[in-house]
């Protein structure tokens, strides 16, 4: 059944019809005319945004004026502008079903400019029970059977990466009929299939954006905090670098990547160097030597665009108004740490369990200035200063290095428990 | 092209009052009121007495009429089954309303797996009408085909011109770099 009855060589004037001057044009549009999907009234192109999750509708107002337009007047952010997941709602289900069935997640996306609006995502069945990291765009996520997965919820593009198997740490164990039934970890305790990676992993970076066959390579902190591993693009084999005295207590709390190389720092203040590419293995030195950890409640390794990598730490702090005050530190090639000026150079930080970005206020509408957006990473290794953080704590919040107040940024309720983080930054790769 | 009305067949009982109406190109297509009437704009057409004779569309081809039409009767052909089924006393009547469900889902799926050119007139046709359940069948149709899609592939998929200036694209291209490489 034909749908160009009358006549079917008109085009409507100022479409992008790919008939040239070939034709003359008309003046009436209608469905005789070939279709000029840039020019959908806008209550249509309205309703078909509104039946897109925020990814598509990213990409719905990149296609051509008319959509941006439509897209824009709908309230769709610039995908420029960092967004915040948010899994706080699976955290809890979770906790009811006392880990039973997964079923098909949906998280909030949030983002800076109108706080109140979530936008529902959907993800693939049974590749989201846990996120540990979100870098260059993509999201590091956990799947069901407690192995990681680079998803970029974009483009739903997924990357495996190796198995948990991988560490010597765990054993699979499996039913009659060849099916995985548990995991044996340590020998003799035993975790589901999806449990075991819901609290296996607690930070995850990535060198580069792993898009269009890069050369990336991810880093790791899991277990208890206390190893260090990594994979590279097309590897099929964890490998781990670094695994700390049980007994001597410090932890590993951030990794990034800066000029070329990883660095770890610990909880005790240590900071580590990287080199992978050693042909005998993973090789470290030591930036910064290990101290006493203090009132610390998180560290962060920081990578900015003009070449220095900061240190920053939360920090237990009861004289400060909300009982946290944040401490930024210049790591230097020599080593020695300096006290930074508070001025972010207008500039604000993005901590939790994002790899940490700084990103340039101008570029970023709505982004304050010398304020650092903080979403809790894992907090297991300083709860007890967390315990005496009476109200300044949970939820997302900013720190603003001038006032020193430590706010919410999004009105959205908390999780019940602090320790296992259950929202994390997305942010762009500058 | 032109579908008769169901006169008499009905078997409701109910009124059988059949409507012309005429395309841009001049067919004339008979059909229910009811089945008419889910177009809003159609029924206040009728509603000002304009009727008589016959609606005239000028904006809508005989094709895309036909396919219109064919849509509204089967979901009022629907909508009266599944009331009579309701009214019935009868078992098997209430049993079979969900099958008659999904028998109009499946219609519709069918329905709109159409052409690109062909969707695009009934999206347009569906608005201009104002049938709110093709529109939406359309424009799910269409969001469903977006999805997944990077900017390029949807304008590939939509012949969609990028009429960007090229700073504004220039500043897509930064926002969009970790969305979409």
């Amino acid at each position: 059944m034909s749908s160009m009855g009358g006549n079917p060589t008109a085009s409507p004037p100022g479409s992008d019809s790919f008939l040239d001057d070939e034709f003359p044009k008309v003046a009436a549009m209608g469905p005789c005319t070939s279709p000029s999907w840039s020019d959908l009234p806008i209550d249509v192109l309205l309703s078909i945004l509104q039946r897109l999750e925020l990814p598509q509708a990213l990409a719905f107002a990149s296609v051509c004026t008319t959509w941006r337009s439509a897209a824009t007047a709908n309230g769709i952010p610039r995908s420029s502008t960092p967004l915040l997941m948010s899994w706080a709602d699976l955290v809890e289900e979770r906790k009811e079903a006392h880990g039973g069935r997964t079923s098909p997640v949906t998280c909030n996306f949030y983002h800076l400019l109108d706080v109140d609006k979530a936008y529902s995502v959907s993800f693939p069945q049974g590749c989201f029970v846990a996120c540990c990291g979100a870098s260059h765009g993509w999201l590091v996520l956990v799947n069901e059977l407690s192995n990681l997965v680079l998803y970029n919820p974009f483009t739903t593009a997924m990357i495996p990466l190796p198995p948990i198997t991988d560490f010597a740490c765990v054993k699979a164990v499996y039913g009659s009929g060849g099916k995985l039934d548990h995991y044996l970890f340590e020998r003799d305790r035993v975790h589901g299939t999806n449990s075991l990676g819901t609290w296996f992993y607690q930070k995850a970076v990535l060198s580069c954006c792993p898009s269009k066959g890069g050369d990336y390579v991810v880093m790791i902190i899991h277990r208890d905090s206390d190893w260090l591993s990594f994979v590279k693009a097309g590897q099929n084999k964890w490998q781990v670098a670094s695994t700390l005295p049980v007994s001597g207590r410090d932890r590993y709390a951030d990794c990034t990547y800066h000029d070329g190389r990883f660095f770890a720092v610990t909880f005790h203040g240590m900071v580590e160097k990287w080199d992978l590419d050693e042909l005998n293995g993973p090789t470290r030195e030591i930036v910064v030597a290990a101290r006493r950890p203090g009132r610390i409640l998180t560290r962060h390794l920081v990578s900015t665009a003009w070449g220095d990598l900061l240190h920053v730490g939360a920090i237990f702090a009861p004289e400060y108004p909300d009982g946290v005050k944040f401490q930024i530190r210049k790591v230097d090639s020599v080593g020695c740490k300096k006290v930074l000026q508070t001025d972010l150079m207008d500039h604000a930080m993005f901590l939790g369990l994002n790899h940490s970005a700084c990103l340039p206020t101008k570029s970023f509408p709505g982004l304050q200035p010398h304020c650092i957006y903080f979403s809790a990473p894992w907090m297991t290794e300083t709860f007890d200063w967390l315990c005496r953080v009476s109200h300044g704590w949970g939820g997302v919040r900013t720190y603003d290095l001038k006032s020193r107040k430590f706010e919410r940024a999004f009105p959205f309720c908390d999780q019940k428990g602090l320790i296992s983080p259950c929202e994390v930054w997305i942010t762009p790769n500058l | 092209m032109a579908s008769a009305g169901e006169s008499g067949d009905g078997a409701d009982g109910k009124g059988v009052t059949t409507i012309t109406i005429i395309s841009s190109d001049n067919e004339a297509f008979e059909v229910l009121e009811a089945a008419a009437s889910m177009s809003l704009t159609i029924r206040h057409l009728i509603e000002d007495g304009c009727a008589d004779g016959g609606i005239p569309l000028p904006n809508v081809t005989a094709g895309i009429l036909a396919k219109v039409l064919e849509y509204c009767s089967k979901h009022v052909a629907a909508v009266a089954a599944s009331s009579e089924a309701g009214s019935s006393s009868n078992a098997a009547d209430a049993a079979a309303a969900p099958e008659k469900e999904e028998d109009l889902a499946s219609f519709d799926k069918a329905f709109i797996d159409v052409e690109q050119d062909t969707l695009y007139d009934l999206l347009m046709a569906a608005n201009y009408l104002e049938v709110k359940g093709l529109l939406d069948l359309a424009c799910q149709k269409v969001a469903d085909m977006i999805k997944g899609k990077t900017p390029d592939a949807i304008r590939q998929t939509f012949k969609i011109k990028n009429d960007f200036s090229p700073e504004q694209e220039e500043k897509i291209r930064e926002e969009n770099q970790w969305a979409f490489e």
